[in-house]
């Protein structure tokens, strides 16, 4: 024992073995992180089989054009046996992205996903996948070409996140969605004001603040909130669909009574616009007015939308018509010119007439450059996202020439929304089940073409196929949302500021339609 | 001796380890308390009334870890063990027994013994589980969780100085992130009691411990006042255990029971066991007339039983939701059967809205919209199922279905209900019950269901000429008979002499002589038309009574009839 104990005490004290150790541990390391990737370079790859076609993908991304500042578009490759993967995405610049899984799931690495395209804007990635059957035997699919734009998308998405509701409100709220990752932060839940609806999230210019938001709640009537430098006043003024004039000192926004239908066939909702207005909420002075022309008693106006300039308030128009002739009900879409300085309101234009194009227009957005007008034409009525042939149409306003969008699909799409570089829009679609709407981005170039639509990425790439919520009015917002979740709570409940706008009556003008109360009979499931 | 024999017991009771005596019970209590629970407290009728909703999912997962977070993750799975009766009723016993175990372990551990403190922890779960809405599995685990932490605290408290802060704050500070804030309150309250409670005579008592050293035999035949002091508190003990048992006894709630039974008896399938849990009820709430109503079509008796069951003129067959938002379950089921598949889709999403992602009710959107033909909306309603316990097999047999058959043209169903959709559209805010039954059959007029609830729906507005004018759709959906009631309403309507187109039909003599027996009984016109507890005695289940009086009580309310011939 004495002599062993002797040894070990000279080892440890031996210089030469001190140095020699510590490379031996090394270089074993070095062996067992390379000898795999050694041995398998060298031995001799499986038969493999070509397929003509390329893969299906879920969500579908081929054939897109994916904004540079995107989070990693994750996807579930949808074929027979995907018990392993292998995703190659080959860039023109910079080294090749790879990954293997062991499902059909391929989901990207975010660093590198991001150097991809920041290194690859205004190139194609070639997406090469194979995959093996639980049998052994490996495919290769035709590959997939995308290309990498050089416009950005800005850099958040704010959207509403409901079931598809009827009558009663269960749990919904407003997100916003960094589209740089997959981080997804509610700015305002329902349980957090002790239920209620919460619409039409509506920012100046793409900017975080100010930014205003109607609540439908019991406790606190039907007010708006407006938010300016983290601040939270809470208006006592019911408005919906709202729409903030350029200058920041004006929000144009409607009066509503609808109240909700049911189909026996088809689609089961439905929507009828008993009486709407449009005002105008000065919020300089702190007051509400109706302008004649934007409020005539014997029309529905509806969907206002200021153009960039400020100098044109672009609407929705129809006659009023009982209940019974409800598929008789179809806006035009009109515009009006307004003088901010001398607030004087020009002579309503109309320019889609529902007679000539015998559908229905609604949701008018122009694009921030001030050349594109994007509306939605549907059957009849006035919410596209309940009627199955609603779509997208394009408005050049230079030449005041429109066509039906080809990204249309045959379900609804609605609720779009361009980015602030007008290069971008995102638009709630039903095409992928009919039921969910989800946001779906397209690219729009100089000459007014869209990109084939894809679908907002996330890190599951199955997350759509169990989601029973629906995206609802996806807004672009160039910066993250500041204000937390509990001011703007506090806001509805408690609310620190409050404004109480002063009505300004205008001669010969009739009583607006009662307070907004969209979709009439809805309640809380309090 | 006598005086031995009565102290005998209190060794037994006194001693750490029990002896056979008290195994023996302690085990006859655990399986009796599982059986009263499986058999007679009704897991599936308390897995709809509350379990909470659950998916074995990442996201769901993420959103339980805050405070709090993790015992309602842990404990909203073993709710659903309330899916089959004899699981949820095991593992409720378990955590009865263990923490009615736990207890006694404390009190052992902080007063010397236990008395039978230790068993009302889990009477007060029986009774609070005989209630059907208390978020029981989750008072249970948070009860649970606590008990285990004060064994804890209980193990390391002999450790001295800033250790002893230390094992005190971790474990309030673990307590508070695994179970909320309630359970960290129990927790400290449960350490300040056992510092204090060797100080405090009455707590003391409670516990049966008014001797400082328990084990110690006491001498056997001087009866000390300590002695006496013992038995006088564990006369209270037993007293208050069986007040307790009394209590959880009358609090129960049987018209819960009864309705949540009605519930889950409807989502198997099970018609009679409707009809069954029904007679425990002395009104039918909307959600119950809808689902005995539905249960009575099914078993072909709609028709020929309606009035067996408490009716109310003015009531409608099919409700709305100004009946109530309960309504909105039981009623999509009702009108998908029929055909009116977009409403029963209406009511399908209100009840997801009022009552969240529960199964039954994701197993409802996806059979709607697959007769809609939206395979791919049914697929995400399944895969919503897929992550849900006890509905993952299922659910997978549905998806590979549609993914042989996007159409579902295989499954009998899905096309079945196809075949009973309406073909015109009709837009509306509310449905009239009869031209909503009138739009199905002039889509279909083999619409059984339609038919049935059409007949039914002029017996309860009392329409009999209505219902004679439309006798003849019974040709269409194959009924050969006459059912009794409509049978009874026709004798109504008839005049002396007058012929009438029963369709091949005939009246049983039998009800002919019973309505001229009930005519010359029941009050003339003009007469107060109060009701009789006589008529109700023996023709309280006709149609006439319901006629004459506008209501009936149901067999379960009405004396026992007599022979009425």
């Amino acid at each position: 024992m004495k002599p062993e104990s002797n040894q070990g005490a000279r080892m440890r004290t031996d210089p030469a073995s001190i140095s020699v150790r510590p490379a031996a541990w090394w270089a074993g390391l070095i062996l067992a992180v390379c000898l795999p990737g050694l041995c398998r370079a060298a031995a001799p790859r499986e038969p493999i089989e070509l397929v003509s076609r390329p893969p299906s993908l879920s969500p579908d991304y081929a054939g897109i054009v994916i904004p540079p500042n995107l989070a990693p578009l994750n996807f579930a490759i949808h074929e027979l046996e995907v018990a392993r993967h292998r995703v190659r995405v080959l860039p023109a610049h910079g080294r090749p992205l790879e990954v293997t899984g062991k499902s059909a799931s391929v989901e990207f690495p975010m660093s590198g996903w991001r150097a991809m395209l920041e290194a690859n804007r205004g190139e194609r990635l070639i997406v090469e996948v194979e995959v093996r059957s639980s049998a052994g035997h490996w495919r290769r699919f035709a590959p997939v070409t995308n290309s990498v734009s050089i416009d950005p998308v800005d850099g958040y998405l704010v959207y509403r996140l409901l079931r598809p509701v009827y009558n009663i409100y269960g749990a919904l709220g407003i997100y916003q969605r960094d589209l740089g990752s997959y981080a997804e932060t509610p700015l305002l839940e329902n349980r957090a004001i002790e239920d209620g609806c919460i619409n039409c999230h509506t920012f100046l210019a793409h900017r975080a603040e100010p930014m205003a938001l109607h609540i439908r709640h019991r406790q606190s009537g039907n007010p708006m909130l407006l938010i300016q430098s983290n601040a939270v006043t809470r208006v006592e003024k019911t408005s919906g669909y709202l729409s903030w004039h350029p200058s920041g000192r004006l929000l144009a926004f409607a009066v509503n009574k609808f109240a909700l239908l049911f189909h026996t066939t088809g689609e089961t909702r439905d929507l009828y616009d008993g009486a709407s207005d449009l005002g105008i909420h000065r919020l300089d002075s702190n007051e509400v007015v109706m302008p004649p022309v934007i409020s005539k008693p014997d029309r529905l106006e509806n969907w206002p939308a200021w153009d960039p300039a400020g100098r044109y308030l672009y609407f929705c128009s129809a006659p009023k018509l009982r209940i019974e002739r409800l598929k008789q009900i179809r806006y035009d879409l009109m515009r009006v010119a307004y003088d901010l300085e001398s607030d004087a309101w020009g002579e309503p234009e109309t320019l889609v007439s529902a007679r000539d194009t015998h559908s229905s227009a609604a949701q008018p957005r122009i694009s921030p450059d001030g050349r594109w007008l994007l509306f939605c034409l549907a059957p009849y009525g006035n919410f596209p996202a309940y009627h199955v042939g609603s779509g997208l149409y394009l408005m050049d306003l230079e030449t005041c020439q429109m066509r039906r969008l080809e990204i249309n699909s045959d379900q609804s799409d609605s609720w779009h929304c361009w980015s602030s570089n007008s290069r971008w829009i995102v638009f709630s679609s039903k095409r992928r089940d009919q039921l969910f709407t989800r946001p779906y981005f397209s690219h729009v170039d100089e000459r007014g073409q869209c990109s084939k639509p894809f679908l907002l990425p996330q890190r599951d790439p199955l997350f759509y196929d169990s989601f029973v919520k629906t995206y609802n009015l996806p807004e672009f917002v160039r910066e993250p949302v500041t204000v937390t979740s509990d001011d703007l709570a506090r806001g509805v409940l408690n609310p620190r500021a409050i404004l109480k706008p002063q009505s300004v009556p205008i001669p010969g003008q009739a009583e607006p339609p009662a307070e907004h109360e969209a979709e009439e009979g809805r309640s809380s499931r309090r | 001796m006598k005086h031995a024999r009565a102290i005998e017991p209190t060794r037994s009771w006194r001693t750490h380890c029990p002896g056979p005596w008290a195994l023996g019970l302690a085990l006859a209590a655990i399986v009796g308390c599982y059986l009263v629970i499986w058999l007679y407290l009704d897991p599936p009728a308390r897995y709809y009334a509350s379990a909470p909703v659950f998916f074995f999912d990442h996201d769901f997962f993420r959103s339980h870890l805050r405070p709090g977070g993790l015992l309602e993750y842990g404990c909203g799975f073993l709710a659903q063990l309330d899916h089959e009766a004899w699981l949820g009723a095991l593992g409720f016993t378990a955590i009865l027994a263990t923490l009615s175990l736990s207890a006694r372990a404390i009190l052992e551990r902080t007063v010397g013994v236990a008395g039978l403190v230790w068993t009302w922890p889990g009477l007060v779960l029986l009774t609070l589980y005989g209630q059907y809405s208390p978020p029981v599995w989750e008072i249970a685990g948070g009860l649970l969780v606590t008990a285990v932490a004060l064994l804890g605290w209980l193990t390391w408290k002999r450790l001295s100085g800033w250790r002893r802060l230390a094992v005190f704050l971790g474990l309030t500070a673990i307590l508070y992130y695994l179970a909320g804030a309630w359970v960290c309150l129990l927790f400290i309250g449960g350490v300040g009691a056992s510092e204090w409670i060797g100080r405090v005579p009455a707590l003391k008592a409670l516990t049966h411990n008014t001797n400082p050293r328990p084990r110690q035999r006491p001498p056997k035949t001087n009866w000390t006042p300590a002695l006496w002091w013992q038995f006088w508190t564990r006369g209270v003990q037993v007293a208050l255990g069986v007040l307790a048992l009394i209590l959880m006894a009358w609090s129960f709630d049987h018209e819960r029971r009864a309705l949540w039974r009605i519930q889950s008896e409807a989502e198997r399938g099970d018609w009679g066991g409707v009809i069954t849990a029904a007679a425990g009820l002395r009104e039918y709430p909307v959600q119950a007339r809808l689902q005995v109503n539905r249960a009575l079509h099914h078993l072909g008796r709609l028709t020929g039983e309606l009035f067996c069951h408490p009716q109310r003129s003015g009531l409608d067959l099919l409700a709305s939701l100004a009946d109530g938002l309960i309504a909105c379950t039981p009623l999509s089921d009702t009108l998908l059967e029929l055909g009116q598949v977009n409403l029963a889709e209406h009511y399908a999403h209100e009840a997801l809205e009022l009552r969240g992602e529960r199964p039954e009710l994701l197993w409802r959107l996806a059979r709607i919209n697959l007769v809609k033909e939206r395979p791919e909306a049914a697929r995400i309603f399944l895969n919503r199922l897929h992550r849900a316990p006890f509905h993952r097999g299922r659910a997978d047999a549905w998806l590979e279905a549609i993914e042989h058959d996007r159409t579902m043209a295989g499954q009998p169903e899905i096309v079945h209900l196809r075949s009973l959709r309406p073909t015109q559209d009709w837009v509306e805010r509310v449905f009239p019950t009869e031209p909503m039954l009138r739009q199905l059959l002039e889509a279909n007029r083999r619409n059984r269901m339609a038919t049935d609830y059409l007949m039914a729906h002029f017996l309860l507005t009392r329409q009999p000429e209505a219902l004679l004018q439309n006798l003849g759709r019974l040709d269409d959906t194959a009924v050969s008979g006459l059912p009794r009631h409509l049978a009874e309403a026709i004798l109504i309507q008839v005049r002396p002499g007058q012929e009438m187109d029963l369709h091949a039909r005939t009246i049983d003599p039998e009800i002919a002589h019973q309505f001229e027996r009930f005519r010359r009984a029941a009050p003339r016109p003009g007469e107060a038309q109060m009701p009789q507890p006589a008529l109700d005695r023996d023709y309280g289940d006709t149609y006439w009574y319901y006629a004459w009086f506008g209501q009936t009580h149901g067999r379960a309310n009405r004396p026992p009839p007599q022979d009425r011939r």
